[in-house]
């Protein structure tokens, strides 16, 4: 499958929430999408998933529009924070129709993930705690197995011990079973060793989409003395800057040549890496929010 | 890669789903029925009191059905295999429900008749003194409680064409209420319940037409249409409520 989206524009009302969106998403691959609260994330996955259309723009999947095509709406899974408030059935009972509409699902994999999340029994899933219920929307999402699936940060609810569950059940399942799978998250720090691909969006625009491996390698923290830091880093972008006493510490985006880490290395600095969340915070910080 | 339509599916499954209520429905409204012939002197028969009781049941789970519609699109159906769906699905409950409370109405007559020396009624409009007195919201009311009721006894399939043609309205009409609300806002869901209203006394007044039953004072203008034109009034009336409910949910979003 494939997606691409050309000048995609959303507005509610005169509210636009997405402004000009271009990106292509190619391969079965793990897609991280960050965005800060507000950014547009639900409402960009959202006209992925055909819950709604976009204002102006073009969304196409495998070339053609996926709002209410009977074809690929049927390979699309979004999965959200869902409420079921009024659903009497039991999460086993649920997972037994949705095969009659969902042409990829697996009900013998949904019935082992129900019972390694703890889901089996006759409880409603409108009776369920609130983790519960993101674990059975977790659930529902992998075994459904479609070639576009979508999180949308469905695990926040869930404990610790059930979310490693489901990253490690995401990446054996997608290993089995290479799909585009999108997981929007704001829990960068624990989920970016699943990314391929990165795409941060910010205010409704399309920060960077980007690899995640030359992503963290686009960024480094340069730590020393006060001046040292100062002339390595002046023709830089620098993201972020701390201090304390003499030592220095900047966050600097962009690559680092052989000679940047020579010229570091004479003025006796220190080059770490940038975690995803670091770059995370810093891209997308409000103009009122420096420091 | 051609997948066939999912329409058919999505009906058959909406239908069964909603027959499983009708099933509660009418097993709840059985056991007043009964309980009524131990109480009281004059009871209606079951098909009878199904007749008013039917029509408010179809326009609340008509209201219930705009939630199938983000839980199709949940699962990849669209807007027009869920419509679709549901309309097949609403029509042959229109159906069902008619023939079920007449045989159960019938089982309920046998057992009543020779175990007992309650006589069970059938009701005809004229037995129904109405107090018209021009008001408006009252005959409105009255015309939900008192849709144009023919007796199974006098032309059985006039009777249970009638009762299934009400109960398709009722239940139309309350989908496009609720269709309203989800697509537009609170106030055009009220707005379209004065269209709903409007449509029902269209619907009833030209029944009674065609019947020869008297029109209630307020619609009484609607006496000048001819009478061969009144079954099509009602057809069309029917459908332009489902276009409505198409245009309605045609390119609804889903709200998450």
């Amino acid at each position: 499958m494939h997606i691409k989206a050309t000048n995609l524009h959303l507005a509610y009302g005169r509210d636009s929430v997405l402004h000009d969106m271009n990106f292509e998403i190619i391969e079965p691959k793990i897609y991280g999408l960050l965005g800060r609260n507000g950014a547009g994330k639900t409402s960009l996955l959202s006209i992925i998933g055909s819950f709604r259309e976009a204002t102006s723009g073009d969304l196409r999947i495998n070339g053609v529009a996926p709002f209410e095509n009977a074809q690929i709406m049927q390979e699309v899974t979004f999965m959200y924070n869902k409420d079921f408030t009024g659903e009497t059935d039991s999460p086993s009972s649920i997972v037994k129709y949705l095969g009659r509409y969902r042409p990829h699902f697996d009900l013998e994999y949904a019935m082992e993930l129900i019972k390694k999340f703890k889901l089996a029994g006759k409880k409603s899933v409108a009776k369920l705690s609130k983790g519960k219920q993101s674990a059975f929307n977790v659930v529902v999402g992998l075994a459904s197995r479609s070639p576009i699936t979508i999180f949308d940060e469905v695990y926040l609810g869930m404990d610790a011990p059930a979310r490693d569950l489901f990253y490690k059940e995401l990446l054996k399942d997608q290993e089995l079973h290479p799909r585009i799978i999108i997981l929007s998250t704001h829990l960068v720090s624990e989920m970016d060793y699943l990314f391929d691909e990165v795409m941060i969006i910010h205010e409704g625009r399309i920060l960077l989409q980007e690899p995640y491996d030359a992503i963290v390698s686009r960024g480094v923290t340069v730590v020393g003395s006060k001046d040292s830091v100062d002339r390595f880093a002046a023709d830089k972008e620098i993201l972020n800057e701390e201090q304390l006493g003499d030592t220095r510490s900047v966050t600097i985006y962009g690559e680092m040549s052989e000679a940047d880490r020579l010229a570091a290395s004479e003025l006796g600095l220190t080059i770490g890496p940038v975690s995803l969340q670091d770059l995370f915070i810093q891209l997308t910080k409000e103009e009122d929010e420096h420091a | 890669m051609h997948r066939p339509s999912l329409f058919p599916k999505v009906s058959l499954d909406l239908f069964w789903v909603q027959l499983t209520w009708t099933f509660w429905a009418l097993g709840i409204h059985l056991v007043i029925n009964i309980g009524k012939i131990f109480l009281s002197d004059h009871v209606d028969t079951f098909y009878s009191a199904s007749y008013v009781a039917g029509n408010i049941y179809m326009l609340v789970i008509g209201i219930i059905a705009i939630n199938f519609l983000p839980y199709y699109v949940e699962h990849g159906i669209t807007r027009k295999d869920y419509f679709l769906g549901n309309v097949i699905a609403s029509f042959g409950l229109s159906i069902v429900i008619p023939i079920l409370t007449y045989l159960i109405s019938l089982i309920e007559k046998l057992i009543v008749h020779n175990f007992s020396q309650i006589a069970l009624a059938d009701r005809t409009l004229e037995d129904i003194v109405i107090d018209i007195d021009g008001n408006i919201i009252g005959e409105v009311l009255l015309s939900f409680l008192l849709t144009p009721f023919i007796n199974p006894e006098s032309n059985i399939f006039l009777s249970l064409g009638l009762f299934s043609l009400h109960l398709f309205v009722f239940y139309l009409v309350g989908w496009l209420i609720s269709a309203a609300f989800y697509r537009i806002n609170v106030l055009f869901g009220i707005l379209f319940i004065a269209v709903a209203i409007a449509i029902i006394a269209v619907k009833d007044s030209m029944i009674r037409l065609v019947l020869d039953i008297a029109l209630f004072e307020n619609f009484s203008a609607l006496d000048i249409v001819p009478n061969g034109l009144a079954w099509p009034i009602v057809v069309v009336t029917i459908l332009l409520t489902i276009m409505l409910i198409r245009l309605l949910t045609k390119r609804a979003a889903i709200k998450i």
